[in-house]
């Protein structure tokens, strides 16, 4: 699949290296973001700020003036709901997205708050997540009742999954390296995805680094979760939640989009 | 409309208390996010958006705050029922928060027993519980003994300017235990103690409205001709399940047949369904032993549905 090449840079001195492309800017600084827009949208556009913060969402302070710029914010938590509710207003007239980290069980009831509450999020799926909760997670993601925000990467892989292709749902976490190049000083780097932290590759093709778990005949190539999952927990010992998680999944999708 | 159970906790022992029952037996749970979330859309899609949070006493919810002012983003009107007990650090962040919500979309029943029969600090908390939240508030009482007087009450609405409005239960048996409430015979004669009350009612523009199981036939004709004016035509002597959610996501048609037939929440797909099932078990037991007296049995009223024949519980206690 041919996708819109998209980078990543965290220093935004370096966007003069570009002209006419589209650019993540990441920083953990909520007072440059301003300046970051400004710099960006000279030559090139802006696909978002990724935003990492090491505060909860009630704990930023966001501004009237960033309703135009999109954000994708990774906070560690979403504080008191009640402190939430004050903020929700602002947060509905700005473009952002909340991405909470998996392996934090509290998180899994505050993407459904924020969601339910028109507040697009997402769990970041990773090896220490809580398999069974981001499972009890595709049926209220993709399965509910009432309208809701949509929750990722569960949208994700519903909007794109087709019979026989791969979908790699790091994509939303900007992880994919089909899509995602890294721009550091002197040097291009395309975006890694965890699957290559585990093990030394060989690949074949820098872009498809799953490749490399069907030279090596590993469990996950025969997993039957693959086709999503794309091996990004091999070096998990135990693999079944992963395994449950992504064949239950494809199972939610295939049946809610060719089934219904 | 549904009552959800924050917590199985209570600050109070009431004697005639028709959850005691499903209270003793049940753990401390506590209502989880998840579930409440499970629950809000649940009613959400069946277009209801009205909830009841009860308990135990659900002010003792470490969250109930947030869950109210959750509930009332998802634009559902709550209904808290309590006793009016609570810590006075919830009671300050229930002042700070809950008195930003409209009246509309936000009230209080609180439950008032005789001042005597509460201890000076239970007494001081709700007295303050009433003055911080009177616009929200209405009082509800129940009978559980055939002397009782209104006069605390009518004191206590004029006191703190609350909703001039009464909610009146009647104390329920429970199945397989012995809680104080009144006999068939002394609901008969309580009609007389009501009429003496609707004076007072009338003389200062209170309504008085009945929770389900009062039965129509010990009031005359005057009665209730002087219940549906002082109520602004609103008097009902029908019952229908009231659809009462655990904290563990258990369902029961309500309290005093909780013991009679509970279901997991997730037995049933929508609402309607969770009615029909409860209502169909409802009708079961009415259609074998009719209502509590035993002219129900030849009752016109009974017949046309304008009463239930009282409280279910006294028919699955025989």
């Amino acid at each position: 699949m041919n996708m819109e090449h998209i980078y990543i840079i965290q220093d935004v001195s370096l966007i003069a290296q570009l002209q006419n492309k589209t650019v993540v800017v990441e920083t953990d600084d909520l007072n440059k973001i301003e300046d970051i827009q400004n710099a960006v949208q000279e030559h090139n556009q802006l696909f978002c700020i990724k935003l990492n913060v090491n505060q909860d969402i009630t704990s930023i302070v966001f501004k009237d003036e960033w309703k135009n710029i999109p954000l994708v914010v990774y906070p560690t938590g979403l504080g008191l709901v009640r402190d939430f509710i004050k903020l929700l207003p602002l947060l509905k007239k700005l473009n952002v997205k909340f991405f909470l980290d998996g392996a934090s069980a509290q998180n899994y009831e505050a993407v459904q708050i924020l969601s339910s509450l028109g507040i697009y999020s997402g769990i970041v799926i990773n090896e220490n997540a809580n398999w069974e909760k981001l499972t009890d997670m595709i049926y209220y993601a993709l399965c509910n009742r009432v309208q809701h925000a949509p929750v990722e990467p569960f949208q994700y892989v519903y909007d794109t999954y087709k019979r026989q292709t791969l979908v790699d749902y790091g994509t939303v976490f900007f992880e994919n390296p089909e899509r995602f190049e890294y721009l550091a000083e002197g040097r291009r780097q395309k975006a890694i995805p965890i699957t290559l932290f585990s093990k030394a590759p060989l690949v074949a093709d820098w872009n498809k680094p799953w490749q490399r778990f069907f030279y090596e005949g590993t469990e996950c190539a025969a997993c039957e979760g693959w086709r999503i999952c794309l091996g990004k927990y091999a070096a998990m010992k135990d693999k079944n939640g992963c395994r449950d998680f992504t064949v239950e999944l494809l199972d939610v999708v295939e049946n809610r989009k060719f089934k219904q | 409309m549904a009552n959800i159970l924050l917590t199985e906790k209570c600050v109070r022992a009431c004697p005639y208390c028709f959850a005691k029952e499903y209270l003793k037996e049940s753990k401390e749970n506590m209502l989880s996010w998840e579930n409440l979330i499970y629950i809000t859309d649940l009613f959400e899609a069946a277009n209801e958006k009205h909830l009841s949070l009860l308990g135990g006493e659900p002010a003792l919810h470490p969250q109930f705050i947030d869950y109210v002012l959750y509930l009332n983003q998802r634009n559902f009107h709550v209904n808290l029922f309590t006793s009016g007990i609570m810590p006075n650090k919830q009671l300050e962040f229930a002042k700070e928060y809950l008195l930003k919500i409209p009246v509309e979309n936000l009230s209080f029943v609180c439950n008032y027993n005789h001042p005597d029969s509460s201890t000076a600090n239970e007494t001081k908390q709700i007295n303050r519980f009433l003055t911080t939240f009177s616009k929200y508030t209405s009082l509800s009482f129940n009978l559980y003994r055939k002397d009782f007087d209104f006069t605390f009450l009518v004191e206590a609405i004029l006191k703190y300017d609350l909703k001039k409005h009464i909610r009146l239960g009647l104390a329920h048996p429970i199945q397989g235990q012995k809680n104080i409430c009144l006999t068939l015979d002394e609901i008969r004669e309580i009609a007389e103690k009501i009429r003496r009350q609707i004076t007072l009612l009338e003389e200062n523009r209170i309504s008085l409205g009945f929770d389900c199981g009062m039965p129509l036939c010990i009031f005359s004709d005057e009665d209730i001709g002087r219940l549906f004016k002082l109520n602004r035509g609103r008097v009902t002597f029908f019952c229908t399940p009231a659809i009462d959610i655990g904290p563990d996501m258990q369902v029961w048609a309500c309290f005093p047949l909780a013991n009679y037939e509970k279901k997991s929440l997730y037995d049933f797909d929508n609402v309607e369904e969770i009615k029909k099932y409860f209502f169909e078990q409802n009708n079961k037991i009415r259609k074998e032993k009719k209502g509590i007296f035993e002219e129900c049995k030849t009752c016109a009223c009974f017949e046309e549905k304008l009463c239930s024949g009282g409280c279910l519980a006294h028919l699955v206690n025989d």
